[in-house]
């Protein structure tokens, strides 16, 4: 969500994909977020906070930018 | 949807439903008292329909859903995301009803009928809640 969200890629798709499938209630759950929420940053509709991208790359056990990726210039 | 998108689905309804009563005349009712308090009490009825449409659709469409997707709809607590677009709704709806305030203002400075200018006041709060709820509905869907 704000004016810079269309800069921030993300790979929870494919991260979720790779940790066996896990389903988005269950990332949600793990990061204390509504399924909601993980549905809209996985399309780029919101820009976690920073606290929640972190909480997202920990439940992958991978670092922040292997999760978001800035393409702004 | 989400039982939030359903309930602000529920209040834009009934907030058109009162709206299109009110510009229908149902605030000229025959043998209704036409004084300020009476138009008072009248309102404050229709705020007392709005609660109970409100809690009576909301039962009903989370038995309807639960029936037609076999899932429980209900309503999950608020995270970062929810308090955003609350806040951004919020704003809207503060927007809405400080014009309305302001036109109420101008009305009663040009010695309008003091009971058009409690309706008017009344439509500014309708109106602060219709962008409220249209508000979430949109920022959930797009945002």
């Amino acid at each position: 969500m704000g004016k810079g969200q269309a800069q921030i890629d993300n790979s929870v798709r494919s991260l979720r994909f790779h940790a066996g499938e896990m389903t988005q209630a269950a990332l949600a759950e793990k990061v204390g977020v509504t399924r909601q929420t993980i549905v809209a940053i996985e399309q780029g509709r919101y820009s976690p906070s920073l606290e929640v991208a972190f909480r997202i790359a920990k439940a992958f056990g991978v670092p922040l930018e292997q999760v978001f990726q800035y393409q702004g210039d | 949807m989400t039982f939030k998108q359903w309930n602000a689905a529920i209040m834009i309804v009934g907030q058109i439903l009162v709206t299109i009563w009110l510009a229908r005349g149902g605030w000229q009712l025959p043998g209704v008292d036409q004084s300020i308090a009476g138009t008072a009490v009248k309102l404050l009825w229709v705020v007392g329909f709005m609660i109970a449409w409100n809690i009576v659709l909301a039962i009903t469409i989370a038995i309807l859903v639960g029936i037609v997707t076999r899932r429980e709809l209900v309503d999950e607590p608020d995270d970062e995301r929810d308090r955003v677009i609350n806040l951004k709704a919020s704003r809207n709806a503060y927007f809405a009803v400080s014009i309305g305030g302001l036109i109420a203002l101008l009305l009663f400075a040009l010695k309008i009928d003091p009971i058009v200018g409690v309706y008017v006041v009344f439509g500014a709060l309708m109106l602060g809640g219709l962008a409220d709820s249209a508000s979430r509905l949109v920022y959930y869907r797009i945002g």
